[in-house]
This record gives C-alpha cells, structure tokens and sequence, in this order.
C-alpha cells in the first residue's frame, strides 16, 4: 500500500518537472552543448575570452571619448602593432580587431587599410587597373587612397607570480592615439586585469 | 502520519507555488526601473544610477553598495536600447567586479553608437535570494 502510495507521488512530481518540456530542435550525441559566449570565463588564469570582450570594450569606449577623435568629423584611423610582451601567446590582432569593430559601429570613426591588409588592397588596385580585364571608367583609380589622421598602438604586458600553491596574473592592456601628421599622442588608456587561482584543495 | 512521506507533497507544492510570487512593477524614473537583476541579490544592491550625454554618447555610471560584512562578487553587463527601444551594438560581455565588505562601487559604461538615448543594467549575483527581485 505504501509502496503504491509512493509510486504515484513519484510519478506527479516527474509530471510536474517534465509538464511543460517541448522537444529542442536539435540532434545531439548529448555531449556538446551550446554555452553563452559573453559569459565570464574562468577556467585557468591564461589569458581568457572574457580578458579579451573586457579589453575591447574598455578600450573603444574609451577611444570614442577622445577630445582628438570627437574634434575632426569621422576622422581616419589606422591599426599599428599590439605588441605581446606577456610570457604568453596572445593573438593581439583578435584584440584590436574587436577594438575596431566596436569603434566603426559607433559610426563616429573610419578605417584606412593597415600594414596588414596593404597587399590585398595594392592587388585589387592593379588587378582594376592593369590587364584590360575591367572598363576604365569603372574601376578605381590609383593615387586616391587616403591617407589616416591618427594611428592606434599599444602593447600588452604580465607580471605572473607563484607563492605555493597561488599563481597570480597581472595584465596590463595600453593603448594610445597617435596623430600621424605631427607625431603627438593624442589620447592613451589602460586596462588591468588580476586573475588569481589557487591549486590548493582546502 | 511519519514526517517523511510529507516530503514529497512539500516538494510538489513548492513547484506549484514558485512562480506564483509577482510584485509590482518599478516607478518609471526609479533605480529599480533601470536594473534588472537576475534574482534578488542578497548583500549588493545598486544605490544610485546616472547618465548623461558626453560627446553625442550616453555615459552612465552605477554605486553599488555591498551591505555585508563579507567580499562580495557582481556580474553585470548594460544594454543599450534606442529610441525605439531596439537594442544597439549586440550584446555585451558580462563583467565581473569584486565589492569589498561595506564598500560603494562604482562603475562607468559608454554607450557603443549616438544613436542610444536608455539602457538597462543587467546584475547578477552568485550570493542572492533564489527570488524575483
């Protein structure tokens, strides 16, 4: 009797979990999962999807207020160098790419083509150009390129430290704006990042 | 009848009654009516919110308090809506903050586009009621 009892109790508390589940529109093993890409993402103390969202966003924020960029209208930008000094691989390309796509969203800033994308733009330019291919009065002429007005640099840097059974990370992301034409910094920012982990099980 | 087999009649009516609890919606121009937290936190709450146009962008700032006597961590991320209410710039990475005992926090945010004119402050903390706030 009471085992009979129990069986149902049993039965409507499952119904009551499972009432409301619709079948996902998924195929799956049951061992992959799609997860929240802006979540905060602590799994080791390396450098960290979150380090990177966090960075790009303090930093193009950051820029957009700049006296320098808010004063010519829709100036032209370009990208130099992150350079990596941590004791880690960082794509910093991935970070100032992130920076630039915040930034041109704004609507507020241009884009010239950087050092590293020069090539593929030189190729189009002489492919429109040379070889017959295209009508001259459609292809784009050579000579027009514009030249930017400002330039964004930076490096990124660590200091890691190991007491026992603690390791902790310090990043420090810099930045700054620089005018081409006169060769001032015109706006320069940081961002730090303590990651601390502990190995320890007590 | 034996304490146990209340148990599972607890259960069941604490399935029924857990989404049963609504209170009313924030004054339009309050704190509350700008943050969204998911569950009630139980130590942190945001004491003061403001935003003002700085370059063409909408900047806010937030205090948040810590009321215990124990670090606490926040999570939070701000969306931006534009005069149409539509969301702008995509969503944003949730950042994490620490909030030292009895501390007042304060965070600044810049909208990503001209074209935002509200936000929302999206708050979560892992030390919270389990409740709508």
């Amino acid at each position: 009797m009471y085992k009979s009892n129990n069986v149902i109790k049993a039965t409507a508390i499952a119904l009551l979990l499972s009432g409301c589940a619709t079948q996902s529109p998924t195929l799956s093993s049951g061992n992959v999962e799609y997860g929240d890409s802006k979540t905060v993402e602590t799994l080791t103390n390396e450098f960290g999807s979150t380090d990177l969202q966090t960075i790009a966003e303090s930093m193009a924020s950051s820029l957009l207020q700049s006296p320098a960029l808010f004063a010519k209208k829709r100036p032209l930008v370009t990208v130099a160098e992150v350079k990596n000094r941590t004791s880690e691989y960082i794509d910093t390309k991935s970070i100032t790419d992130s920076i630039r796509s915040k930034i041109v969203k704004s609507g507020m800033v241009r884009f010239a083509v950087d050092t590293s994308a020069m090539q593929t733009q030189v190729d189009e330019l002489t492919r429109q150009n040379q070889g017959g291919l295209y009508d001259k009065s459609k292809s784009k002429k050579m000579g027009k390129m514009a030249g930017a007005d400002f330039r964004i640099e930076g490096t990124i840097t660590s200091i890691v430290k190991r007491a026992g059974d603690v390791k902790d990370v310090y990043y420090k992301f810099s930045l700054q704006l620089v005018d081409i034409e006169s060769g001032t910094m015109e706006w320069a920012d940081e961002k730090e990042i303590r990651k601390t982990s502990n190995k320890s099980m007590f | 009848m034996p304490p146990f087999k209340l148990i599972p009649l607890a259960i069941a009516l604490s399935l029924l009654t857990a989404c049963a609890s609504h209170k009313p919606p924030p004054r339009p121009g309050s704190v509350n009516a700008k943050v969204e937290q998911l569950s009630e936190m139980s130590y942190l709450q945001v004491t003061d919110l403001r935003a003002v146009k700085r370059n063409h962008l909408l900047t806010v700032q937030a205090e948040i308090n810590n009321t215990d006597s124990d670090n606490q961590q926040l999570y939070y991320r701000f969306k931006w809506l534009d005069a149409s209410g539509f969301t702008v710039g995509g969503e944003e990475a949730w950042k994490p903050v620490l909030v030292y005992a009895y501390q007042k926090q304060t965070v600044t945010a810049v909208a990503p586009s001209p074209l935002v004119t509200d936000f929302r402050m999206v708050v979560q903390s892992p030390d919270n009621t389990g409740q709508l706030p």
